[in-house]
C-alpha cells in the first residue's frame, strides 16, 4: 500500500470521526434549545433520536469496500452502487432518529362516572344510562369512550372507544351495580368515592385526545374530596362535567342522631333528643334502650314522620354512675330501605356520687349517719372495724373517710398510716368521731393518726377530772372454781389499784343470785376492798340478770361523771331482759363489757350486751389474760375524759359548709370526750358552753382532718338524730372537705369525618398559660367490644394543644378518655388533667347522606372547568382547545429503504454500463 | 403499564400503554410533594387500573416510608391474583427535622405569643444545629442547639410580642449530616389581631369594665344609660341590662341579661339555681372555658326563634343563644354575670372576650397553619366569584368557591396568598409538612402487606424497554455494512 493510499485512508477515517462528533454535539446543542426540527412545504419535521444521525457517518467508510473492490463492475456502476448503500445506510440511520410532526387535534376521549352506591336507586342509575345514550348519539365519530362504575371504589367497563358502538353495548342496571366484569377489587355500595373515580379516569384517558369527565351522582360524598381532586384534574387538562340525578332517594327513614346533655348527674331527670330523617310522610315505632333494658321513662313510642327531619325527645334518668349505653331502635312502620340505619347508640360516662367511708366500732348503730349521708346524695360504705383499709390505694377510692368510736388497737398501725397518706399526698378528708371508745377512750394518745387530728387528746389539767363509777359483776358459779375464778379475784384486785382514790368502785359475785361483797366505795380504801375480795368463794348456777340489774341499781344513784360494769360469765343465761336492761343502763350513760372465760360461754349474749351497752367484749379462753383485760378497760375508763351530761354546741369558727345551718338552733349534746386544740393551722369551728372543742379541723397536706369529740349515733347526739338540719350538717361538711379533684376536667373536641376521628385538647394551666410538655394518652374504648380500651399517644401540635387522630374503622359506639401527666422536679409524672368525650359512629356515612348534594357536584364542575348538565354539543366540543399529538415516519422511511435496497441489488445483478463482457 | 405518582393522593402520568415515548414522557413528569405516602391509596388505585388485566402487577418504587396499615389490601392482592413488587430507592441517610412548628396567641393576653418547635434528629449520632426563627423576614431568634441521638425537642418561646405577620423557622446543622432540605424550614402565621371598636352601655359594672381593659386591642367606649349614644358603627355594643334606643348606631350586639322589651328574642320564663347543663362545644363563645363549673341564682331562659342557636342550656331553658336579627348578629346571655359565681372566675373575661371577637368577626383561629397533604378548605368571602391561589413558588391558579370555602388540596410547604380578581390580597396561610416520618430518611428493604413480604424482584433493573423494530434496523444496518466488504472482496462469492 502507497502512502498516498494509508494517506486517504487516514483522511478518510479523520473525517468520518469528526462529522461523526460534530453531528453529536450539534444535536446536543440544538437539543437543549429545543427539537431538531426542519421545515419542508410549512411542515416541521422533527427528530426523536436525533443521536442515531451520526451512523450516516458510517457511509463514507464504504469508500475502503470500493477502493479495493475485486468485482468486475465498470467503475461508475462501482460508484453508483456505493451512493445507495450510503443512502440505504443514511435512510436506516434516519429511521432510527424517528422523524416525527406535530399534529393538533380536536378529537375527545369521555369518561362516564356513574355512582351506584347504596345511596342511589335503579331509576337513577337507569337515568343515567340513558343520559349517556343520549350523549353518545351525538358525539363525534372520532370521540372515545369510557365507562366507570364507582361506589366506595371505581370499576373500569369495557365499551367499543367508538361511541355509535358503544351506545348499543351499554351494560344494564344491575351489571354497573355488581363488581366490575374485569374482576376488580372488592365494591362496596356502603361508600361514595368520587375522588377514587375521577382518578382512575385519569389513567384510561388516552393523553393524544382532549379529556373530559362526566360525573354521574347524587354528589353525597362520604370518601375523599370531589372538589379539590377536580382542580387538580383540570391542572391536568381534564374538564370535569357532572349531572346530579333528579330521582328522588328511596323511601328511607334514618336514625340521624340521638343526642344526651354534656352532663349528666345521676338521680337528676333530662332529656334525650333524636333526629329522624325520611325521605317521605311516614310512620315508625322508636323504643329506646338504657343498657339492656327499655327506658324506664318512656321507652316505646309510635310517631308520624313528616318529609325531611324530624326531631323527638325522650326523658331519661341514670340511677347509678359508670358508662350508660342508649341505644334508638326504628321499627318503619312504612317503606324503608336500608335497616343498618335504624339503630343508633350513645354510651355515655356517668360520673359516680362521691363515696365516703364510713367505719363504725359499732356497727348496729351505723345507720344514722348513713342515712344522713346517702340523703345528701354520698354513696356510703358501711365497715365494721376489722374492715379498715390497710393501704393509700385502698382509700385513693374514697373521697371522706368517717372512723367513729374505734379503739386504737383495732386500727393497726400501718391502716392509721395509710390515712395520713391518703390525707397527705390524695388530698382526702378524714373525720375523727368520738364516743366511748373515741379519743383517749379507745387508746388513741400516742397513735399515727393522733398526730393528723387537730385536738391533742392529753386532757387539760386544769379540767375537773370526771370521776368513774365502776361495778364489777363477777361470775362466782361452780364452774369458776380453780384458776378462772382465782384469776378473776386477781383481776377485780388490778382493777381497785389501777383506780384513782376518788373512783367509786363496787364488786359484785353472783351464781344464781347475786352477792354485794364490796359496796359502792372509794378506791381509797383498798386494803379493806382487797380483803372483801378475797371472801368470793365458787358455788351454785349461772343467772347474771340480778346482778346485771343490782350494779344498774347501785351505779345510776351514784354522783359520778363515768359509770362503767364490767361483767364477767363463763357459762350461759337467760337472755330474757337483758336487752331492755342494758339499753336502760346505756340511757342513763352506764357502758357495761362483757369478758366471757373458757368455751363454754355464750358469745353470743355477752357480744349483744357489750354493743348495746357500749362496751367491749373479751373472749378469754385463757384465765391468765383476765388481769390484762381489766386492767386495760380501767386504763381506758380512768384515763379518758369523756363529759356525759347535756350541753349546747356554739359556733366558735366559720367555716362554708355551716352557711344555711343554724347552729343555734341545734339540740343538746349527750356527751363528749374532753381535749384541747391544738395550735394554728387547727381551726376551732364547734365548742361547748365551757370551751371544749366539738368539732375542729386542721389541714394535713393536700387534705383536711376534722375532729368530732362527740358521736355520731343515737348515744351523745341522741337529740342531734331528730334535729332537721342533721343531714345538712354532715351532708355540707363532708362536701366541703372530701377530696377534690387536683386535676382539672380539659374540654376535648371531637371531630369525625370519613371514618377518621380526631380529637383535640387545649390545655392550660394554673395561670391560664398553655401547659406544654404533657405526657398525653387518649384511651378509645367500644362500648360492644369486650377487649377492653385501645390507647392511643397524643401528640403535641401548637402550644397548649394535643392532637390525635386515629382511624375508625368499627362501627358503633365509642367513649373517650384522655390522661394528661406533667413531669415533676424529681421526674415523677404527675396527673394534671382528665378529658372525656364520645362519639357514635353508628352506621356507613352512605346510609345517613340520603339527599343529593347537587351544590358539590356544581362546585366539582366549577373546580373542574366545566359545568353541572352539560348537552352533548357542550360535552364534545373542543371549545376552541386541541391537544397535541405525534406522527411518526420511521415506518415511511424504512419502506423508502426496502426500495433503495431492491435498487443496490438492481445494480449488483444488472451491468448497466459497459456491457461488453471483458 | 401505567406509571402514577404517590404522594399522599395518586396521580396517574399514563395511561395504561407500552409506548416507551408515553412511559418516558410520564416519568418526566414526576414531581416531588412535600407529603407522605399515601400508599394504601397509591396500591388500591393500582388495583383498580389493573382490574381486569392479564399478569397483574404493581411495582411500587419508593423508600418504604408510610405510616398506613396495608393488611386489608392483602386479600385484594390475592384475590386479583396481583403480584406486588418493591424497589427500593435512595439510601438511609441521617437527617435533622423541624418535625412541628407552630403558634398560638395568648387567650387572654392577645397581644402576646408563643411559638412551639419540635426538631427532630433521625440519625443516631448527636447533631448540632443552629435554630434561627424569623419574623417578616427578620431574625427574632437564634439559638445553638444540641440534639442526642434520635432525640425530639420541643422548645417553646414565650410571651412572644410584636407585629409580625409571617413567622418561618429554620436549622442549620452543622457537618454533611442533614440530607433533607425541605423539612429544614417551617412557616407560621400569626393570627391577625384587628382593633375591634366596642361601646359598652352600662349602669355600673366593675367587672365588666375591668374585663374589657384586659385587651388592649379593643376600642372602648363607656356610657352610662342616660348619656347621648354616638351615631358611629361599632364592631361590638355591649347592653349590661339596659334598655335604650340604638338610633342610628350600628354594629354587632352582646345583650347581658336583657328586659323583655330590649331583648332580641322573646323571653319563656324566669329561672334560679340553674347552670350549663348542655351547651355547644364547638361554639368560639366557650372556648377555653369550663361552662359545668359555673353557678347561676337567677337569670332568664330565652325562646330561640328559627334560626337561633342555643350555645348554653338549663334543664330549665336556653339562656346563652346566638342569632341574627334584620341588621345585626347577637349573642344573648340570659342572666346577670354578677348573680353567678361567673364573675369570680376567669370563665368571665374569657367569655366576654370571646363574644367580642366572635362578634367582632375578626379571626379567632388559632390555627397557625395548614399540613401538606390534606384537603384545605380556606375561607374566602361568600361574594368572591373566583379567587386565585398563589403557591411558594409562585403559581398562581384560580379556584372557585362555594359557600364562601375554597377547596384545595395542597403539597408544598411555605406560604401562600389567596388573591380576589383584582389581585388583592385577601388572606395568607402558611404551610409545613404533616408526616414527621417521611423526615426520617431510613429506606426500608421491604414492604409488608398484611403477611406478605414484597422485595426487589429477581433482575429488576430499572430501564426503558425497547422497541424490537429498533434492534432489528441497528442489526440490518451491521449486516449491510459487513456485506457491502464481504461482496467486494468476493468473500462469499
Amino acid at each position: 500500500m502507497n502512502r498516498r493510499l494509508i494517506f486517504a485512508s487516514s483522511v478518510l477515517l479523520t473525517v468520518c470521526a469528526t462529522g461523526a462528533w460534530a453531528t453529536l454535539s450539534f444535536i446536543r446543542t440544538f437539543s437543549a434549545q429545543g427539537a431538531i426540527a426542519a421545515t419542508f412545504n410549512g411542515v416541521s419535521y422533527e427528530l426523536l433520536q436525533p443521536n442515531y444521525l451520526a451512523l450516516v457517518w458510517l457511509a463514507p467508510l464504504l469508500w475502503f469496500g470500493l477502493r479495493w473492490s475485486l468485482t468486475d463492475l465498470p467503475l461508475i456502476q462501482r460508484a453508483l452502487s456505493w451512493l445507495t448503500r450510503g443512502a440505504l445506510l443514511s435512510l436506516l440511520a434516519l429511521a432510527l432518529a424517528r422523524p416525527f410532526t406535530r399534529d393538533r387535534s380536536e378529537a375527545i376521549a369521555t369518561a362516564f362516572l356513574v355512582d351506584v352506591s347504596d345511596s342511589v336507586t335503579d331509576a337513577a342509575v337507569a337515568e343515567a344510562l340513558t343520559s349517556i345514550r343520549e350523549h353518545l348519539a351525538l358525539a363525534p365519530q372520532d370521540a372515545e369512550i369510557t365507562l366507570i362504575a364507582f361506589a366506595e371504589r371505581p370499576a373500569l367497563y369495557p365499551l367499543p372507544a367508538n361511541p355509535k358502538e358503544a351506545q348499543q353495548l351499554l351494560p344494564s342496571v344491575q351489571a354497573l351495580r355488581q363488581p366490575s366484569p374485569t374482576g376488580t377489587s372488592v365494591r362496596s355500595g356502603t361508600a361514595t368515592n368520587i375522588q377514587a373515580a375521577l382518578q382512575l379516569a385519569y389513567g384510561v384517558l388516552p393523553s393524544s385526545k382532549l379529556k373530559r369527565v362526566l360525573i354521574y351522582s347524587d354528589g353525597a360524598e362520604t370518601l375523599g374530596d370531589v372538589a379539590s381532586e377536580a382542580g387538580r384534574a383540570q391542572e391536568f387538562g381534564i374538564s370535569v362535567f357532572a349531572i346530579p340525578y333528579t330521582v328522588p332517594p328511596p323511601a328511607e327513614v334514618a336514625v340521624r342522631d340521638l343526642t344526651l346533655p354534656n352532663k349528666l348527674v345521676i338521680g337528676e331527670t333530662f332529656k334525650i333528643q333524636t333526629r329522624i330523617y325520611a325521605t317521605q310522610a311516614s310512620k315508625a315505632r322508636l323504643q329506646l334502650f338504657q343498657d339492656a333494658g327499655l327506658n324506664g321513662l318512656g321507652g316505646t313510642r309510635e310517631v308520624e314522620l313528616i318529609k325531611g327531619e324530624n326531631s323527638f325527645e325522650f326523658q331519661s334518668v341514670v340511677r347509678v354512675g359508670g358508662e350508660v349505653t342508649y341505644r334508638l331502635e326504628l321499627t318503619p312502620l312504612g317503606a324503608d330501605r336500608f335497616k343498618e340505619n335504624n339503630t343508633y347508640s350513645v354510651t355515655v360516662d356517668v360520673p359516680g356520687r362521691p363515696m365516703v367511708l364510713y367505719v363504725e366500732g359499732q356497727p348496729q348503730r351505723a345507720s344514722y349517719l348513713a342515712n344522713a349521708l346517702t340523703a345528701q346524695q354520698f354513696d356510703v360504705d358501711v365497715r365494721p372495724a376489722s374492715a379498715f383499709p390497710t393501704s393509700v390505694s385502698e382509700l385513693s377510692r374514697y373521697d371522706f373517710v368517717v372512723l367513729s368510736d374505734v379503739p386504737a388497737d383495732q386500727i393497726s398501725v400501718g391502716s392509721q398510716n395509710a390515712v395520713e397518706g391518703y390525707l397527705r399526698d390524695l388530698g382526702g378528708g378524714f373525720l375523727f368521731a368520738g364516743g366511748v371508745a373515741g379519743y383517749s377512750l379507745g387508746g388513741w394518745e400516742q397513735t399515727p393518726l393522733a398526730r393528723v387530728l387537730p385536738v391533742d387528746m392529753d386532757a387539760p389539767q386544769h379540767k375537773q377530772m370526771p370521776s368513774v363509777a365502776m361495778a364489777l359483776v363477777i361470775d362466782r358459779s361452780a364452774s369458776m372454781a380453780g384458776l378462772p375464778l382465782e384469776m378473776a379475784k386477781t383481776a377485780c384486785r388490778a382493777t381497785v389499784e389501777t383506780l384513782r382514790d376518788d373512783d367509786l368502785v363496787e364488786i359484785i359475785a353472783f351464781d344464781q343470785e347475786p352477792t354485794r361483797y364490796v359496796k359502792l366505795q372509794p378506791a381509797r380504801y383498798n386494803t379493806r376492798i382487797q380483803n372483801d375480795i378475797s371472801r368470793i368463794q365458787h358455788s351454785g348456777g349461772t343467772d347474771f340478770f340480778p346482778a346485771l340489774d343490782m350494779a344498774y341499781q347501785d351505779i345510776s344513784v351514784a354522783q359520778a361523771r363515768k359509770k362503767h360494769v364490767i361483767l364477767l360469765t363463763d357459762g350461759r343465761a337467760e337472755p330474757r331482759g337483758i336487752h331492755d336492761l342494758v339499753q336502760a343502763m346505756l340511757a342513763e350513760s352506764i357502758t357495761v363489757t362483757t369478758v366471757g372465760v373458757g368455751d363454754d360461754t355464750d358469745s353470743d349474749l355477752l357480744r349483744m350486751i357489750a354493743e348495746t351497752g357500749g362496751g367491749r367484749f373479751h373472749l378469754a379462753p385463757d384465765p391468765n389474760s383476765l388481769p390484762r383485760i381489766f386492767t386495760h378497760e380501767t386504763e381506758m375508763l380512768t384515763r379518758s375524759t369523756s363529759v356525759q351530761e347535756w350541753f349546747p354546741v356554739t359556733q366558735t369558727g366559720s367555716a362554708d359548709f355551716l352557711r344555711g345551718v343554724a347552729i343555734n338552733t341545734a339540740p343538746l349534746l349527750h356527751g363528749y370526750v374532753a381535749t384541747q386544740m391544738k395550735p394554728s393551722p387547727a381551726q376551732e369551728l364547734l365548742a361547748t358552753d365551757t370551751g371544749d372543742p366539738i368539732l375542729a379541723r386542721m389541714r394535713v397536706g393536700l387534705g383536711q382532718s376534722l375532729a368530732w369529740t362527740s358521736d355520731v349515733k343515737n348515744a351523745w347526739a341522741i337529740e342531734w338524730l331528730r334535729w332537721p338540719a342533721f343531714s345538712t350538717f354532715w351532708g355540707q361538711l363532708v362536701r366541703e372537705h372530701m377530696r377534690k379533684k387536683s386535676h382539672r376536667e380539659l374540654d376535648m373536641q371531637l371531630s369525625l369525618v370519613n371514618n377518621q376521628l380526631t380529637a383535640t385538647v387545649d390545655a392550660f394551666d394554673d395561670q391560664e398559660q398553655f401547659a406544654n410538655n404533657l405526657h398525653a394518652t387518649l384511651s378509645l374504648k367500644s362500648a360492644a367490644s369486650k377487649t377492653g380500651e385501645t390507647k392511643y399517644p397524643m401528640r403535641q401540635v401548637a402550644p397548649g394543644r394535643y392532637q390525635s387522630v386515629l382511624n375508625l374503622d368499627d362501627y358503633g359506639t365509642f367513649t373517650l378518655h384522655g390522661e394528661y401527666y406533667r413531669e415533676n422536679d424529681d421526674g415523677e409524672l404527675v396527673r394534671m388533667g382528665d378529658s372525656f368525650g364520645h362519639v357514635s359512629n353508628p352506621y356507613p356515612t352512605e346510609y345517613q347522606t340520603l339527599e343529593g348534594d347537587a351544590e358539590r357536584l356544581e362546585a366539582a364542575a366549577l373546580a373542574g372547568g366545566g359545568s353541572l348538565n352539560p348537552t352533548a354539543a357542550r360535552l364534545f366540543a373542543p371549545q376552541g382547545k386541541s391537544i397535541e399529538s405525534r406522527k411518526y415516519y420511521w415506518a415511511h422511511v424504512l419502506m423508502v429503504a426496502l426500495v433503495v435496497f431492491g435498487l443496490i441489488s438492481l445494480l449488483r445483478r444488472v451491468r448497466l454500463f459497459d456491457r461488453s463482457f471483458q | 403499564m401505567l406509571i402514577a405518582q404517590l404522594s399522599q393522593t395518586v396521580l396517574p402520568l399514563s395511561v395504561m400503554s407500552s409506548d416507551p415515548v408515553v412511559l418516558q414522557d410520564a416519568t418526566r413528569n414526576l414531581r416531588g410533594a412535600h407529603t407522605k405516602a399515601g400508599m394504601e391509596t397509591g396500591i388500591q388505585f393500582a388495583l383498580d387500573a389493573l382490574a381486569g388485566k392479564s399478569a397483574p402487577e404493581i411495582l411500587v418504587i419508593s423508600d418504604g416510608a408510610h405510616d398506613q396499615a396495608l393488611a386489608s389490601l392483602e386479600p385484594l392482592l390475592s384475590q386479583n391474583n396481583v403480584q406486588l413488587s418493591y424497589v427500593a430507592v435512595s439510601k438511609t441517610s441521617p437527617n435533622v427535622a423541624i418535625s412541628a412548628f407552630s403558634v398560638r396567641r395568648y387567650p387572654l393576653d392577645k397581644s402576646r405569643y408563643e411559638v412551639m418547635l419540635e426538631l427532630t434528629n433521625h440519625s443516631d449520632d448527636p447533631q448540632t444545629a443552629r435554630i434561627t426563627i424569623s419574623g417578616d423576614g427578620a431574625p427574632i431568634e437564634v439559638n445553638p442547639i444540641r440534639l442526642a441521638p434520635r432525640e425530639i425537642l420541643l422548645r417553646f418561646y414565650q410571651n412572644l410580642g410584636g407585629g409580625n405577620e409571617t413567622l418561618e423557622a429554620s436549622i442549620a446543622v452543622e457537618g454533611n449530616t442533614d440530607h433533607l432540605v425541605v423539612d429544614d424550614h417551617a412557616f407560621a402565621l400569626l393570627p391577625e389581631r384587628k382593633r375591634n371598636k366596642v361601646l359598652a352601655i352600662s349602669p355600673g359594672n366593675t367587672y365588666l369594665e375591668a374585663a374589657l381593659l384586659l385587651d388592649e386591642y379593643l376600642d372602648v367606649t363607656l356610657l352610662e344609660p342616660t348619656q347621648p349614644i354616638p351615631t358611629q358603627a361599632f364592631d361590638v355594643i355591649v347592653l349590661d341590662g339596659v334598655d335604650v334606643d340604638l338610633g342610628q348606631t350600628h354594629g354587632a350586639r352582646l345583650y347581658l341579661n336583657p328586659s323583655p322589651t330590649s331583648a332580641p328574642l322573646p323571653i319563656y320564663k324566669p329561672i334560679a339555681d340553674f347552670g350549663f347543663d348542655t351547651w355547644n362545644r364547638k361554639s368560639p363563645l366557650l372556648a377555653f372555658i369550663a361552662p359545668e363549673n359555673i353557678q347561676v341564682l337567677e337569670g332568664h331562659a330565652f325562646k330561640p326563634q328559627p334560626g337561633d342557636q342555643v350555645v348554653g342550656a338549663s334543664e330549665l331553658g336556653p339562656f346563652l343563644v346566638e342569632g341574627k336579627r334584620d341588621d345585626y348578629r347577637f349573642v344573648a346571655l340570659g342572666f346577670d354575670p354578677r348573680k353567678s359565681d361567673m364573675v369570680l372566675r376567669v370563665a368571665w373575661p374569657l367569655f366576654l372576650l370571646n363574644c367580642i371577637q366572635h362578634l367582632g368577626q375578626r379571626d379567632g383561629s388559632d390555627y397557625s397553619s395548614f399540613a401538606t397533604g390534606d384537603v384545605w378548605r380556606l375561607p374566602v368571602p361568600a361574594s368572591a366569584n373566583g379567587v386565585s391561589l398563589v403557591g411558594p413558588m409562585g403559581t398562581r391558579t384560580v379556584h372557585p368557591s362555594r359557600s364562601g370555602v375554597l377547596t384545595y388540596a395542597g403539597e408544598l410547604a411555605g406560604f401562600y396568598e389567596i388573591l380576589d380578581q383584582d389581585h388583592t390580597r385577601l388572606s395568607r396561610f402558611a404551610a409545613n409538612l404533616k408526616d414527621t416520618a417521611e423526615s426520617d430518611l431510613t429506606v426500608e428493604t421491604q414492604l409488608t402487606v398484611g403477611e406478605r413480604v414484597s422485595s426487589k424482584p429477581e433482575g429488576f433493573q430499572p430501564r426503558t424497554r425497547r422497541e424490537l423494530w429498533v434492534l432489528l434496523v441497528m442489526t440490518a444496518l451491521t449486516a449491510l455494512f459487513i456485506e457491502w466488504f464481504s461482496y467486494h472482496r468476493r468473500i462469499t462469492v
